[in-house]
């Protein structure tokens, strides 16, 4: 049993949302080191450690697409120094009914740039999660997850900064969608340390329900032990509003074709950012296979 | 040198005071099965309460204490007397009660209270009422107020019995198996249908003794298209020992009845209030909270609603004011059961001088609650960086159609805020006077005139300099 995605602060165990038990062993892990831009596909199951190196002021991108079936387990641990900025983008593009387990720690130094794009288009079971530490003065990090879970998949989240430098900045933002049987749950932690002094953390997530028995579930944390900090977090969780129907009615588009387009647009925000054309063509494929 | 601004710790001398508790009765300290015969003996218990006291008392000994909240080291239940009883009876006119614990509610300003704008009191001293009165007006309407013990015992023994611990069971959590062993006082109250009571009935406990425990239990049911407004005070002096609340509030809302339950809080830095609060309520009902949290070392407070039928709502407003030494884990809870239900939730918390304030909820909707809507808010103002301020909500939302908000803010004073008063030409100390005390006001706007006084005494707010 594998225990994953806890809360930092833990809360009511009648939730159930503290921490995650994974059946799941993990085997012989393989050690792989990036020090610069690279494209990583994964076409087998097997337990990987990646470590990522952006050296002072390098600008490093990865991409990581995840096309195993089965259990693929990754593990990534990153290290951004002074001034230096690391674009992660990740693509789940496995078959239907995989697995996916997908860790992500990072640290970040003064002045860098951390930015995480997480792209889950509903293949399977995903645990999936990042941990920042700002450790750098004026560090920053940017966590934009998008997702899909559909009949009776189940994705469990757990994205947490934490601010040690001062004038630290995050921002997480999830955008999803669930289908009859979904289960989804998201954490979401934005911890102010003591001396983080002139940070700002900004924590928001958006779901759409679109199918019957589904089961959403969101915590979103602000911890704080600094004063001279902002933090904010929103979650705004309903089905489509019935204005933006009559709105694509009135222009002759039904229900559905509404649904999938908003559903699209959700993931399309972060298409964009694939800075590679042949994975992005791909996962774009997926997705309208999806939708 | 930039001078920070100060804000005062809460002005507790008028709760400061204690007497000696020579003439009361009070059982040994620790919790054994003798200790919770003894008890049920004093009261003289129906056989149903005995059993229920013993069988919760194993709940208690078989289960964990949370492992998820503030740390209760400093509590030993070896350590807390479960029952103490001042040698006086229960009277119904201020003038029979002993004089010093007549003084200790004049100081707290109780009579006074009833005088003025109570339809009803009830004042508890240590483990037992000392006074319970109600107006002959209100009486006249049907409306039941009196202790729950002569309850247990009288025409009302019955819905005592349909309705006690259903709502809050003893294997909740160890805190209400606790307080299901060893229960003590409290008020019940019963308005009939269609009966709308205009003024509040108010309930004070005072905890008096040193390493005491107090175990109230409250139990209220709102008739079908009733209403009531009911308060609820209580404090203790401080010692240099752990002392404990553990009471129980569950409140019966029937079909388009409405109740609003407001709560000073206020006890004293040695304090662990565990206290337990849940509400059901029908179709149409209304629940609505009034919570203000200021006193205690440790409170682990989150009263919850069930919204059973049809178009009920809930509405909860809470403010928490931590300082040196205080830990205070408060919040609320909310599960939709039904269709059109609604839920808001709104709480402000200020930390500071090294305190704690922890905002933590849950909000359940079911599968069955379509077209409810939910709404949570929660600001958070941090006054020095000694202090922590935690916004942990969960929710669990498994209905197509319901519509769920949630939003938070943690920070210091707005300096956008202050620019804009400052630009009406008020000074840089009047503008974050106005916003730091205007910070309280959704509460305090929520509670009759003087008790919203109260609160505000309760939160001196003595602005000098600037905050930053």
């Amino acid at each position: 049993m594998m225990k994953i995605n806890r809360l930092p602060a833990q809360t009511f165990n009648t939730t159930g949302m503290n921490e995650t038990d994974i059946d799941y062993t993990p085997g012989q892990y393989r050690n792989v080191d990036i020090y610069e831009d690279t494209i990583m596909t994964f076409d087998n199951p097997q337990d990987t450690n990646i470590n990522v190196w952006v050296k002072e002021g390098k600008e490093v991108s990865v991409i990581m697409d995840y096309r195993s079936k089965d259990t693929l387990n990754i593990s990534t641990r990153i290290n951004i120094e002074k001034n230096g900025k690391l674009k992660l983008v990740q693509i789940d593009s496995a078959p239907c009914e995989s697995r996916l387990i997908n860790q992500v720690n990072a640290r970040l130094e003064e002045e860098a740039d951390f930015s995480i794009i997480q792209i889950l288009p509903g293949r399977g079971d995903v645990y999936t999660g990042c941990t920042t530490d700002l450790a750098g003065n004026r560090s920053k990090c940017n966590m934009d997850i998008a997702y899909l879970v559909k009949d009776g998949q189940k994705t469990d989240m757990n994205f947490i900064s934490n601010h040690y430098g001062k004038e630290t900045e995050c921002n997480i933002n999830a955008d999803g969608i669930l289908k009859d049987g979904a289960f989804k749950l998201f954490r979401g932690t934005i911890d102010f340390k003591t001396g983080a002094s002139g940070s700002k953390g900004i924590e928001n997530e958006k779901v759409l329900l679109l199918g019957d028995d589904v089961i959403n579930q969101t915590i979103p944390l602000i911890l704080c032990t600094e004063e001279d900090v902002e933090g904010a977090h929103g979650a705004q969780i309903g089905s489509l509003d019935e204005d933006v129907l009559f709105y694509f009615a009135s222009r002759g588009i039904d229900e559905k074709t509404t649904e999938k387009m908003i559903s699209f647009g959700s993931f399309n925000r972060l298409l964009r950012q694939i800075d590679n054309e042949t994975v992005r063509e791909n996962t774009e494929k997926i997705l309208s296979e999806v939708f | 040198m930039k001078e920070k601004t100060h804000v005062d710790d809460i002005d507790r001398s008028m709760y400061d005071f204690r007497n000696e508790d020579k003439d009361a009765y009070k059982l040994d300290e620790g919790l054994t099965k003798e200790i919770v015969l003894q008890i049920s003996e004093e009261k003289n218990d129906p056989e149903w309460m005995r059993d229920l006291r013993l069988r919760s008392l194993e709940i208690y000994n078989k289960m964990e204490a949370p492992n998820w909240g503030p740390a209760l080291d400093g509590l030993d239940m070896d350590h807390i007397v479960t029952y103490v009883r001042k040698n006086t009876k229960l009277a119904d006119n201020w003038e029979e009660v002993p004089q010093e614990v007549k003084d200790t509610f004049e100081k707290l300003g109780i009579p006074q209270a009833e005088r003025k704008s109570l339809a009803g009191v009830g004042a508890q001293y240590d483990s037992e009422l000392v006074y319970h009165n109600v107006r002959e007006d209100v009486a006249r309407l049907g409306v039941v107020y009196t202790d729950i013990e002569s309850a247990l015992r009288g025409e009302y023994a019955d819905m005592i019995k349909e309705h006690f611990m259903t709502l809050l069971p003893p294997s909740d959590h160890k805190f209400c198996a606790l307080h299901g062993a060893v229960w003590s006082g409290g008020s019940f109250v019963y308005v009939p249908k269609g009966v709308k009571v205009d003024i509040p009935l108010q309930s004070y406990f005072r905890l008096n003794a040193k390493g005491a425990g107090q175990f109230e239990h409250t139990l209220i049911i709102v008739d079908e298209g009733a209403d009531l407004h009911f308060i609820e005070g209580c404090s203790a002096p401080k010692y240099n020992v752990a002392n404990l609340h553990a009471g129980c509030v569950e409140l019966f809302v029937r079909k388009n009845a409405r109740l609003r339950y407001s709560t000073i809080e206020n006890w004293s830095k040695n304090m662990y209030n565990l206290n337990s609060k849940r509400a059901l309520v029908e179709e149409g009902g209304k629940v609505e909270w009034v919570s203000g949290s200021f006193g205690s070392h440790i409170s682990y407070l989150y009263p919850m609603s069930i919204l059973k039928g049809r178009g009920s709502r809930m509405e909860f407003t809470g403010i928490s004011f931590a300082g040196k030494g205080q830990n205070l884990d408060t919040g609320a809870k909310v599960v939709q059961l039904a269709p059109d239900t609604s839920a808001f939730i709104s709480t402000k918390s200020i930390s500071k001088g090294g305190g704690v304030c922890t905002f933590r909820s849950t909000v359940k909707v079911a599968k069955e609650a379509e077209n409810s809507k939910t709404a949570v808010s929660c600001e958070s103002l941090m006054l020095d960086s000694e202090s922590r301020s935690d916004t942990i909500p969960a929710m669990d939302i498994r209905c197509k159609s319901a519509d769920v908000g949630h939003e938070a803010q943690i920070g210091k004073i707005s300096d956008e805020a202050v620019f804009y008063l400052m630009s009406r030409g008020m000074s840089e100390e009047d503008a974050k006077a106005l916003i730091v005390s205007g910070f309280a006001d959704n509460v305090s706007k929520e509670l009759p005139l003087e008790y919203a006084i109260e609160m505000n005494n309760l939160i001196r707010l003595e602005m000098k300099g600037s905050i930053g």
